[in-house]
């Protein structure tokens, strides 16, 4: 294997599970695979000896781009149920040997193992484990979306002057929002073409995103001075028909234009937008939640973990922590505190993501969640709804 | 039916600040909201002012239709959206009886949202006379009908409007949603009357959503030394949520230079991250002399990330960079977000100052290019372009055509439109 463009990390295998007195059909596995970890590979899984095992084990390096291949052997006493990949099952890809290739792995997945069997548990509370998947659904009329606005917005204005427009927009983490172009005929107090704004934002009002934004402007169209001040906000689009969404809203402004002032409040705005500026109107996002047993001694307790993918395509890693559970109320989950490993260095995130009731039955050895809610928090705008909504088929 | 259209602009703030003007060709401003004395002044410049507007008007709205015939394009659905957009306001503005008659007659075979767009293009320019048939509207039984007749009302103003939102606001008649826009209809009016009812309201409500919409009316208002006072106590209250005192600071990224002292004060000296960076976030939307020096200043201390990168960004618009002390923070700062907000405040100097190009180049370029190609977020990647576009020096340029050929289209075109920005 060449190493030239890895830095040769050396990547324990992480025993974070075992069978536990309170775990008595069921063992997953947690395995992490990707260039995360400078470039190579790593994977934790719990106690993989008691019920099954790895065809490869403690670590692994390959070039980030590479195929890993991994086979899954169940010990005596368990079968192997369920492998999934980042929450999709995967299970009916697995050759006749439990053998799965990987790859090319170029970004991090999570990869579940689930066995199912009696093997030394003591049965006195069934724990669910396993991999979940939640992809906000992006059809819904009640739940609120998240959107993100980042994009390209060109054409021509519906104005009588018609003038040409190339508007690039960046919204950050907060709904931030920064927009740069140009208009025809329109300069900045400098005489350039470039204009700017930094002072908009995307947040959340009456359970929908909402579009604020201000800004101040001197310089000159068609050669004649203009100078004011215009504010105004509207909702994010929601609907979207044939492919094209409207923007709608109020705006206040006041200035000067070539001499003559000028104001209005409170006036109506719609546009529509095209087919392309629609598509920049990204809300799909999801979240793949991982629990497992880990072993503390001789007892075991539930762990979750997860790994949040934004509207606006960055991933959001929660490192494990300690899962609140109850057999009558479910799952009470927290994933706050992050990293966005999007970013390169990975870097702190605010997202957030509260989970609670999550309730589950069980048909055979899988668990299927049956209710709960979930509470968003991100890109400076949230929502909550009911779990089950959220549920990826 | 095909739906008239309200074709008017893109949302973007660039496009609202110069394209509504000319667009829509504006009342001319009416500060007598606030005073008689104003009104009395106003009055005695009409003439002169009508002669410019019209001047104005004749540039920018050239039609040779009469009232009769853009009447017949409104209801002529053959006619492109946005054009029958432009009758409806030309009539609205016009405010001739047969104009307003047409307009009322629309009215009435309308969608809900194109009667509150009539109801709010028939408060947008003043026009106490409207009152009497928008009134009637505040029980219509589609609440966009009755919001756009709230908007409506609170554009035209008068105590009687406020009076009517304060004893709405305090009944439980109207849903929150008209609650809501009749506190944001209070910042509208901007009258002594409008704002001891803000004060009046604000000191009895505690709930989220109510409190954000008052906060956010009164920084519509002078920023006065009361105003100020009331900002102080409500974030020193021991009591008051984050949320809102965030909110508290959103509310006056809409206030006048005035609140330009405190929003400093309050960066500085917050105990709360989130409040010191939403106080950052407002100060970018005020350009006042020397207000770099002091964001900069502020920048070199402060030790949240998120902070730091709201105050670089709030240079950005400031014709006065420090760029001695930007190109230090560089030397230390590792959070790319933050480097990216110093490169956008040195880039938007070097594009004002042909001398600062080369050292542009030499320090900025290269770490804008790799960011830009990188697999980073693609917000931080168009700011990275935004940097490299406000400079447009030599290295800049070379560095966005390579950029313009990345895989992500949306980094790509960014970069494009740098290269040729008209």
């Amino acid at each position: 294997m060449s190493t030239t463009s890895l830095k040769n990390t050396v990547v324990a295998l992480l025993l974070c599970g075992c069978i536990s007195s309170i775990q008595a059909a069921t063992i997953t596995w947690k395995v992490l695979i990707g260039p995360k970890n400078a470039g190579t590979v790593a994977w934790q899984t719990s106690s993989p000896s008691a019920s099954g095992s790895l065809s490869a084990s403690g670590k692994i390096t390959f070039n980030a781009g590479a195929f890993v291949d991994l086979t899954f052997n169940a010990n005596p006493g368990f079968t192997l149920t369920l492998v999934t990949k980042n929450a999709d099952n995967i299970t009916a890809s697995l050759d006749s040997k439990h053998h799965f290739r990987f790859g090319p792995v170029d970004s991090p997945h999570t990869i579940g193992v689930l066995f199912s069997g009696s093997g030394g548990g003591t049965g006195s509370v069934d724990v669910p484990t396993g991999a979940f998947g939640f992809a906000f659904p992006s059809s819904s009329s009640t739940l609120a979306p998240v959107f993100d606005i980042s994009g390209n917005y060109s054409g021509v204005t519906p104005t009588a002057t018609k003038r040409n427009y190339n508007f690039d927009v960046a919204m950050d983490e907060f709904g931030k929002v920064s927009t740069m172009g140009t208009l025809t005929g329109v300069t900045n107090a400098d005489g350039s073409s470039l204009l700017s704004a930094d002072i908009g934002a995307i947040k959340t009002v009456d359970n929908k995103p909402t579009n604020f934004f201000k800004t101040k402007f001197k310089g000159t169209a068609d050669g004649k001075p203009v100078a004011g001040s215009a504010d105004g906000s509207g909702p994010v689009p929601t609907t979207v028909t044939n492919g094209v969404a409207v923007v709608a809203g109020t705006g206040s402004y006041k200035g000067t234009l070539d001499g003559v002032k000028y104001a209005n409040d409170n006036v109506p705005v719609q546009a529509p937008l095209s087919v392309v500026q629609t598509k920049n109107l990204s809300k799909a996002w999801n979240i793949q939640i991982s629990i497992l047993n880990e072993a503390t001694g001789s007892k075991s307790k539930p762990v979750a973990s997860a790994q949040l993918t934004l509207p606006s395509g960055d991933v959001i890693s929660f490192a494990k922590k300690t899962a609140k559970y109850s057999s009558t109320k479910g799952y009470s989950l927290s994933f706050k505190s992050g990293t966005n490993i999007s970013r390169s260095p990975a870097a702190k995130d605010k997202s957030s993501v509260q989970i609670t009731g999550m309730t589950f039955s069980k048909s055979g050895t899988t668990w299927t969640v049956t209710g709960g809610t979930i509470t968003y928090k991100f890109l400076g705008q949230n929502g909550s709804g009911n779990l089950n909504e959220f549920l990826k088929n | 039916m095909r739906r008239l259209k309200y074709g008017l602009m893109i949302g973007f703030a660039a496009i609202l600040a110069v394209g509504i003007a000319e667009r829509l060709n504006s009342r001319p401003l009416e500060t007598s909201k606030s005073t008689w004395s104003q009104k009395l002044k106003d009055a005695a410049q009409n003439k002169l002012q009508q002669h410019l507007r019209e001047r104005a008007e004749n540039a920018n709205f050239a039609t040779s239709m009469n009232t009769a015939e853009m009447i017949a394009g409104l209801f002529d659905e053959r006619v492109e959206a946005t054009e029958r957009y432009r009758h409806a306001y030309r009539l609205a503005k016009s405010g001739s009886p047969e104009a307003i008659e047409a307009l009322k007659r629309y009215f009435k075979q309308a969608s809900s949202s194109e009667k509150a767009a009539i109801a709010q293009l028939m408060g947008a320019w003043g026009n106490a006379e409207h009152k009497p048939w928008l009134w009637p509207l505040l029980e219509d039984p589609e609440l966009d009908v009755r919001l756009g007749a709230i908007r409506a009302l609170s554009s035209i103003g008068g105590d009687d409007v406020v009076e009517r939102w304060d004893r709405a606001i305090r009944g439980d008649q109207a849903s929150d949603a008209e609650k809501v826009a009749m506190i944001e209809g209070l910042g509208t009016i901007r009258s002594p009357f409008a704002y001891r009812v803000v004060m009046a309201q604000i000191n009895a409500r505690s709930d989220v959503r109510f409190t954000s919409a008052l906060l956010d009316s009164l920084s519509r208002f002078p920023f006065t030394p009361e105003t100020e006072q009331y900002f102080r106590n409500w974030d020193a209250a021991a009591g008051t949520p984050l949320e809102q005192r965030v909110a508290a600071m959103t509310s006056l990224a809409h206030s006048d230079e005035r609140a330009v002292p405190f929003l400093l004060d309050t960066a500085r000296t917050s105990t709360q991250w989130a409040v010191r960076a939403e106080a950052a976030w407002a100060l970018s939307a005020q350009t006042v002399p020397h207000l770099a020096d002091s964001l900069v200043e502020l920048a070199a201390s402060e030790r949240n990330e998120i902070v730091r990168r709201r105050l670089l960004e709030a240079i950005v618009p400031q014709t006065d960079t420090p760029i001695e002390p930007l190109y230090g923070i560089l030397v230390h700062e590792e959070d790319e977000a933050v480097r990216v907000a110093v490169f956008n405040a040195l880039g938007a100097a070097a594009g004002r100052q042909p001398d600062q190009a080369q050292r542009f180049d030499d320090e900025a370029v290269p770490e804008l290019l790799r960011l830009a190609v990188s697999e980073n977020p693609v917000n931080l990647r168009m700011r990275a372009v935004f940097a490299l576009r406000r400079a447009h020096t030599p290295g800049a340029l070379e560095a966005l055509g390579t950029i313009a050929g990345v895989k992500d289209e949306r980094v790509a075109i960014a970069a494009a439109h740098g290269l040729s920005p008209d």
